[in-house]
């Protein structure tokens, strides 16, 4: 990465975590001059800016060095289990509805992003995939709505459209959000086995892949990231066929939207196995425990039991947290 | 070096360095990296904060090598709490080698 695009990238994400005008140009400016330093000190432009990292991860770090939490923010987010585990079982015993109470576990990771997440545009986005789950969840559960509202799920990339800085991938975003809407008051209002709405959606990928969304799929600079354009989306398109056959044949558009949670779940695998990237075992786990609640939920009329297996997201991250691991080892070695 | 045990005593390095010359940030994350493992943008965050607390001022320089360079200077309030930090430090260090029996070098 040159100068030129560290500072570009570096200035727009300062600017998505909300640093003002000014800590920007510091901030920048600080940079510029610790580049310019190492360069005059017979350092290669390109390797130094390697070595201070993505400017993602920079902008973060001066983040959480320089805007720390709140201590009332910390209690909100260390009493919301307790907060979920009542409303779940009230929900449960009071009104037997186990299903969809297990939702209230979702308040977890929200409280914890609505509190760290500050910029406005972002804590939408990264809270825009419980948005749209939740919404499924009641609509699909009490109005028989599964289709067309799996079709909520766009406003995840909508709201990634958003956050470019293109005025033309904004409109993208704009288009996702009002062709999502018209996909859904159509397929309601006229005939859920109509597919003609289906084609309202059809730009959407394209967005993605013009967005950098799809960054991974949009790669063909080599042979392996060509078979990987072609698997990922074979995938994408058997897993939308299977869940629209299900669903429209036999009804069963829950818990077959279970299927889409194998997508993330290979592209960790991926990261792991392929590219070789550390991934933690915990970052498994959401998926795992949603796929096994559900199935264990739904089959087994177990939702009062089954919701168990999240305790094993917050287990998982004791026993295989990597800083656990060294005080382990280290004690071991002085031992 | 554990993080935990690096993370703790950044800020005492940090100061201990600026209170025996005025430095830029690169300056200190070469000093520092010669001999710990740092993760090159830990230093920059800390300095800010440092600075943002008034413990340190800061002002630009010609450097050596001709381009301008931002060094950071030790405030009275800076020099207090680093005084604080190097007492924890030898308290700690003292109790720890006591608790390891004086064998802390092992």
């Amino acid at each position: 990465m040159t100068k030129t695009v560290f500072m570009k990238n570096l200035k727009e994400a300062l600017e998505d975590r909300d640093f003002k005008g000014n800590e920007v140009h510091e901030i920048l400016d600080d940079y510029a001059m610790m580049i310019d330093e190492a360069v005059a000190g017979g350092e290669t432009e390109i390797v130094f800016i390697e070595k201070l990292g993505s400017p993602k991860s920079i902008a973060r770090a001066i983040y959480k060095e320089t805007k720390p939490r709140s201590s009332s923010d910390n209690r909100l987010i260390a009493i919301s289990p307790f907060i979920a585990i009542i409303i779940f079982f009230y929900s449960g015993f009071a009104h037997n509805a186990w299903h969809p109470a297990w939702m209230a576990f979702l308040i977890i990771p929200v409280i914890a992003i609505a509190i760290e997440v500050r910029h406005p545009l972002e804590k939408i986005t990264a809270l825009s995939p419980f948005i749209a789950l939740v919404g499924f969840m009641i609509l699909g559960t009490y109005y028989q709505l599964w289709h067309p509202m799996w079709a909520l799920f766009l406003i995840i990339p909508a709201f990634g459209f958003f956050q470019s800085r293109s005025a033309i991938l904004r409109l993208a975003g704009l288009y996702t959000l009002l062709s999502m809407a018209a996909f859904i008051a159509y397929t309601i209002i006229y005939d859920p086995t109509h597919f003609y709405a289906f084609f309202l959606l059809v730009p959407i990928p394209v967005f993605g892949i013009l967005s950098g969304q799809l960054t991974i799929m949009a790669d063909f600079s080599s042979l392996q990231s060509r078979v990987l354009l072609i698997i990922s989306s074979l995938l994408l398109l058997l897993f939308t066929a299977v869940y629209l056959y299900l669903g429209l044949t036999h009804e069963l558009w829950h818990p077959t939207w279970l299927i889409f949670l194998l997508l993330p779940l290979l592209a960790l695998l991926y990261s792991q196995f392929i590219l070789k990237e550390t991934i933690e075992f915990v970052a498994y786990t959401p998926f795992i425990a949603v796929l096994i609640f559900v199935i264990w939920g739904h089959f087994g009329n177990a939702y009062h039991y089954s919701w168990l297996v999240f305790l094993m997201i917050p287990m998982t991250a004791i026993l295989f947290s990597k800083e656990k691991v060294v005080e382990v080892e280290s004690r071991k070695t002085e031992d | 070096m554990n993080a935990q045990f690096k993370k703790g005593v950044l800020d005492l390095i940090l100061l201990h360095l600026i209170r025996q010359k005025p430095v830029s940030a690169y300056d200190l994350l070469t000093e520092i990296s010669k001999r710990l493992e740092v993760n090159e943008n830990t230093i920059y965050p800390l300095l800010r904060r440092l600075d943002k607390e008034g413990y340190l001022s800061h002002e630009k320089q010609q450097g050596d090598m001709g381009a301008p360079k931002k060094v950071f200077i030790l405030t009275e309030q800076g020099q207090s709490h680093y005084t604080k930090l190097y007492r924890d430090w030898q308290a700690f260090q003292v109790e720890v080698s006591s608790i390891l029996g004086g064998q802390s070098n092992d």
